[in-house]
């Protein structure tokens, strides 16, 4: 029992592993069939869409293949059956028939054509003749056996030939037509067979080499051709035709008949004859005209090099990014680097510093725009020595006309830039001696003025002294001759000025009558004294003129004085005359004559030669500088005239010049000379600063006259001693000085001692330039020396006591013969604007004006000493309104720049100055309102 | 080898010998499966070579004719589970010609790992037919008992027998004469 139990047990086991093992299996093949089922339906959808491309492949390729059929060329028909009948046919062929494809579907092929002879397109090539329509045609066709559907069948290409043999007559023509280019040709023509043989030339080819047919074909062609050429031209052709190459082109020279010898370009084409053979066909040119050009283009371009090459021109050729393509010998010489170590190389790595390098540069930028050019540049040779050259760049093109590079022609300079070296040296040197003939001609000037100014000086003081008749007379001799030295001096220094351009005239209003009276008066005793007559003619106005009095003296007194010296005997004559007379102007003739020895006329033309007398020996018998014509004549020419003159040997000379000159109305500018009040500068302190002895003396016994306090400083040095020990009014200060000069002593007075006590210059220089440096140090103003007591006075009154002169400036006082021009500060033009024109107005704003100024002195003068310059800006800005109103634009712009510039020492004198002009101003305003 | 072979095997054995005989043979076999079949399976030949040395040496019945005995059984469990591959015969013949290009063919659809034989036929006249049976696992004797159960299932007599089984060949030629 339990045996069959357990048995049970395992078969029932068994069972259910194997009904699991089932499952399991059931399950995973369940699962491979919904896979595969799945796989199934794509794929079925693949082959859908597979079945569809097929399809719309084959449709395509079947829309091709009657495509193809319709488009073909030539008529084609598809026929079927024995009876050929026509199942198919294309375009061509409908229009062949000239009918629609139903007109041709199911006929017989044979029945579409009427023609005598039974048309059986039996083989496979054939042709015939039959009429379509009313139309004959010659036809050829093309059979060949298809399928269609399995049933036998028939393509048949038809061909309308009688066309094709319309062309062949055409094709006869223009056969023709070429035969006639061909005979004509202005080129030879003709043909060779592979030998060299003439098989054909056209008439210009006998004509040219004069030749006729019999001679020429079946010849060999080198027959023409120049022996030493034949050689060359059958290895060429043999090598043509070896290689097969279809063309080629040589240039050769042929002997004609007669002997002449005539150059041909000669292009060969190889062709294949009608009857298969290959042969020569050649066309030739006769070039004898540009061979000549050639060669002798040739012959110029080796005699151009060689020139280039004697010429010792280096040539370089770059590219266009710089690189060199090509180095001459001359330049390789030159650089001393081989051409094969300078090609393919940039010169800029190779040959320059930085500096030539810049310059190679920008001189490439040039070249890459078209622009040739010469510059000069430093390069350095292999071994490092350093040569200057001179290039010329040009740019070259190529066939595009673009610029492809650079030639370069390298001209060595090395020995030019040393001598040129040398000669910038030797100008150098030339230009410091000529600066130092200018300084000596100043320094002399210098030197001789002051002598001169203590002699002038002196003999007035003695004037003064109590003298008799005879000795007032000496004095007076002195005094003159001393005043003509310094003519002659002055003379010189016109002469300098002139030679430099910088000869100003100083036009003032003056009386003409005056000024030429002077003249004739100051040389009427001299000219007597010599037992000459004196004639005097002067017919001119007692009137004011425009013009510059000194140097209009100045000439007349050198006519006069040379006519003095060369007359013996007989008469000197002045002759001054207004000869026209207009509203605002007047012509006047000026002539002096003499009986003097006279000019011959071969010396006529040298007389205004600077430093020329009329004869060598004139100088040692008459003396003189040779200067003074020439100084008259330039300041005639600087006044818009010109001096004549006229002579005859042993007869006399005459000179004349005429001057328009303009009216100026009856005013007082020419101011009558100011005596000198003594009482005015009593008891004042004075520190001269001179270091010249007889100059200390002079200006000494002048201020000693004045009862004026005089206290001497020898040099700069001693002055600045001087003025801290004691307080003086005024400080007289000469210009060139031992130990310190005046201009480093003014600027420490003003800048250490900070000292406002007003200086005068004493100074014989003064050029514009001078006397902006004395002002620019802080000098209050400056009198030229050598100076007349009255000069002295009227610069030191207008420095201390402005108010009580009238007229003249602080600054512009003492500076009546020199440039700098006599100015009214004050200006009315804007307040009489802003009054519009109503004097009680004017007269009131200007009396407030004049209270406002005077006020305004002391503060400015008492904030200067303090040093307070925020002060004096504020001054200045509550000024602006009535120096705008009063005073000229200078001021106005002067008042500007102190309350708005930098408070260095410069604008410290700036104020000084404003001080200075503010109280000219006030006293200006004061004489308008009395 | 197909499941098929194997649950029939056991169950003619069980039906035939007794459950006790079947659970003999399987313990006493040490089978790899450990006797365990479903007819989808595949289990390896050499189970059934085990199980029939044993069946044959319990029941003293030679291999042979037990694989014959067999061969009757497992063909009408063929008929009864797959009718269609023999309603459409009628003849005989037509249905062993149709063993090899037919129902094998859909045998291997379904069981592409089944390792079937092969069979070349001939009908040398109207009632003899010989059938090359190719096989490495040599069961001719099952295909006898197949060939006899087709006889019986369309109801003809008729004779079946080995002509020629050397030993050393894969194969041998089955002759099928009607009476």
């Amino acid at each position: 029992m339990k045996n069959e139990l357990e048995l049970l047990k395992r078969q029932i086991i068994r069972e259910r592993e194997a009904r699991k093992q089932a499952e399991s299996l059931l399950e995973n093949k369940s699962r491979e069939l919904f896979e595969s089922n799945q796989k199934l339906v794509q794929l079925n959808a693949n082959l859908e869409d597979l079945v569809s491309e097929r399809t719309h492949q084959l449709e395509k390729e079947k829309d091709q293949l009657k495509h193809m059929i319709d488009e073909h060329p030539l008529p084609m028909l598809i026929s079927t059956g024995e009876n050929n009948t026509v199942v198919n046919a294309n375009k061509k062929a409908l229009q062949l028939f000239n009918c629609d494809s139903t007109d041709l579907i199911d006929k017989k092929v044979a029945d579409l054509f009427i023609s005598t002879e039974e048309i059986r397109l039996d083989e496979p090539n054939g042709s015939f003749q039959a009429s379509i329509g009313d139309t004959k045609r010659e036809l050829s066709y093309h059979c060949s056996d298809i399928q269609i559907d399995e049933i036998p069948g028939k393509l048949i290409l038809l061909e309308d030939v009688s066309e094709k043999s319309e062309m062949l007559d055409q094709i006869t023509k223009k056969e023709r037509q070429y035969k006639n280019l061909v005979e004509n040709s202005s080129d030879v023509i003709f043909i060779c067979d592979l030998n060299g043989n003439f098989k054909y030339v056209n008439p210009t080819g006998f004509k040219l080499t004069g030749f006729d047919e019999d001679e020429l074909i079946d010849t060999h062609f080198f027959k023409l051709v120049r022996q030493d050429y034949q050689q060359k031209l059958r290895g060429f052709y043999t090598f043509q035709f070896k290689n097969e190459i279809p063309s080629t082109y040589i240039e050769f020279p042929i002997t004609c008949k007669d002997g002449k010898e005539l150059w041909l370009g000669q292009t060969v084409d190889l062709n294949t004859s009608s009857n298969g053979e290959i042969e020569f066909f050649a066309l030739s040119r006769e070039i004898s005209d540009r061979i000549k050009y050639e060669k002798a283009m040739m012959r110029s371009e080796e005699k151009f090099r060689s020139i280039i090459e004697n010429l010792e021109l280096g040539l370089l050729e770059v590219d266009k990014n710089g690189i060199i393509l090509k180095a001459y010998p001359q330049f390789c010489k030159l650089i001393g680097y081989t051409a094969e170590e300078l090609i393919g190389k940039d010169p800029l790595d190779l040959l320059v510093d930085d500096e030539s390098r810049t310059i190679i540069l920008n001189e490439s930028k040039k070249r890459k725009r078209g622009n040739s050019s010469v510059y000069e540049i430093k390069l350095f040779k292999k071994d490092q020595t350093p040569i200057w050259v001179m290039i010329s760049g040009a740019p070259y093109y190529n066939e595009k006309n673009e610029v492809a590079g650079t030639v370069g022609i390298h001209l060595d300079i090395t020995q030019r830039k040393l001598m040129e070296e040398e000669l910038k040296q030797a100008k150098l040197l030339a230009e410091n001696s000529l600066k130092s003939k200018d300084l000596f001609v100043a320094n002399i000037s210098h030197e001789i003025r002051t002598p001169l100014n203590a002699i002038l000086g002196l003999s007035q003081l003695l004037e003064h002294s109590s003298l008799d008749q005879k000795q007032l007379q000496f004095v007076q001799a002195i005094s003159k001759s001393s005043e003509n030295l310094l003519m002659i001096v002055n003379d010189l220094l016109d002469f300098s000025k002139l030679e430099a351009g910088k000869m100003e005239l100083n036009i003032g209003s003056h009386n003409i009558y005056e000024t030429i009276t002077d003249v004739a008066n100051l040389w009427e005793n001299q000219i007597e004294e010599k037992n000459i007559h004196f004639s005097k003619i002067i017919r001119i106005p007692q009137h004011y003129f425009a013009y510059d009095a000194m140097r209009l003296n100045g000439i007349l007194s050198n006519l006069l004085h040379n006519a003095l010296k060369f007359t013996e005997k007989g008469q000197i004559s002045l002759h001054v005359e207004m000869v026209k007379e207009y509203k605002n102007k007047g012509v006047f003739l000026f002539k002096i004559e003499d009986t003097g020895i006279g000019i011959s006329e071969s010396q006529l033309a040298q007389i205004f030669e600077s430093f020329v007398q009329a004869e060598p020996g004139i100088a040692r018998k008459y003396g003189g500088t040779g200067l003074g014509l020439s100084i008259s004549r330039n300041l005639i020419e600087l006044m818009g005239s010109q001096l004549k003159v006229s002579s005859q040997l042993n007869v006399g000379t005459t000179f004349e010049f005429e001057l328009i000159l303009k009216k100026e109305g009856d005013h007082n500018s020419d101011k009558p000379k100011e005596t000198i009040n003594a009482e005015l500068l009593k008891n004042l302190t004075v520190l001269l600063v001179e270091d010249n002895q007889f100059n200390q003396i002079m200006a000494h016994s002048i201020l000693e006259n004045w009862n004026v306090e005089v206290v001497i400083a020898n040099n700069g040095k001693e002055a600045l001693e001087k003025i801290q020990e004691k307080e003086y009014d005024l400080i007289l200060m000469d210009i060139q000085m031992p130990v310190m000069d005046g201009i480093q002593c003014a600027w420490k007075v003003r800048h250490d001692l900070k000292s406002t006590t007003p200086i005068l210059a004493l100074t014989a220089n003064a050029m514009p330039n001078d006397v902006k440096k004395y002002l620019d140090v802080g000098m209050n103003g400056f009198v030229l020396k050598p100076f007349r007591q009255q000069e002295l006075y009227v610069s030191i009154k207008n420095i201390l006591f402005p108010d009580i002169t009238e007229g003249k400036t602080l600054l512009n006082a003492t500076s009546e013969r020199e440039s700098v021009q006599p100015d009214e500060i004050c200006d009315l033009t804007n307040l009489t604007k802003n009054c519009m024109g109503k004097e009680d107005f004017i007269q009131r704003m200007i009396t407030i004006a004049i209270e406002e100024i005077g006020d305004n002195i002391i503060k400015l003068e008492e904030n200067l000493i303090a040093n307070k310059t925020g002060d004096i800006k504020n001054i200045s800005h509550s000024l602006k309104p009535t120096v705008q109103n009063v005073a000229n634009t200078r001021l106005f712009e002067l008042v500007k720049s102190i309350e708005t510039g930098e408070t260095n020492e410069t604008w410290k004198t700036n104020v000084s100055v404003l001080i200075s002009k503010l109280i000219v101003l006030k006293s200006e305003l004061q004489k308008r309102n009395n | 080898m197909k499941g098929i072979v194997f649950t029939q095997f056991t169950e003619m054995v069980e039906n035939e010998f007794g459950l006790p005989m079947l659970d003999e043979i399987i313990e006493s076999s040490n089978l790899p499966s450990k006797g365990i079949y479903t007819s989808v399976g595949t289990y390896g030949h050499q189970e059934m070579v085990i199980m029939l040395t044993k069946f044959s040496e319990l029941t003293k019945i030679p291999i042979p004719e037990a694989l014959r005995m067999f061969g009757h059984r497992l063909f009408s469990s063929f008929v009864n589970q797959y009718p269609s591959f023999f309603d459409h015969h009628k003849h005989v013949f037509s249905f062993l010609e149709s063993v090899e290009h037919h129902i094998h063919v859909e045998v291997l659809k379904l069981y592409p790992d089944a390792q079937l034989p092969h069979f070349h036929c001939t009908q040398t006249d109207q009632n003899t037919f010989l059938m090359e049976y190719h096989s490495d696992k040599r069961m001719e004797w099952l295909a006898v008992g197949l060939i006899e159960g087709a006889l019986k299932q369309f109801n003809v007599d008729g004779e079946v027998k080995i002509l020629d089984s050397p030993d050393t060949l894969k194969c041998c030629l089955i002759q099928i004469r009607l009476q």
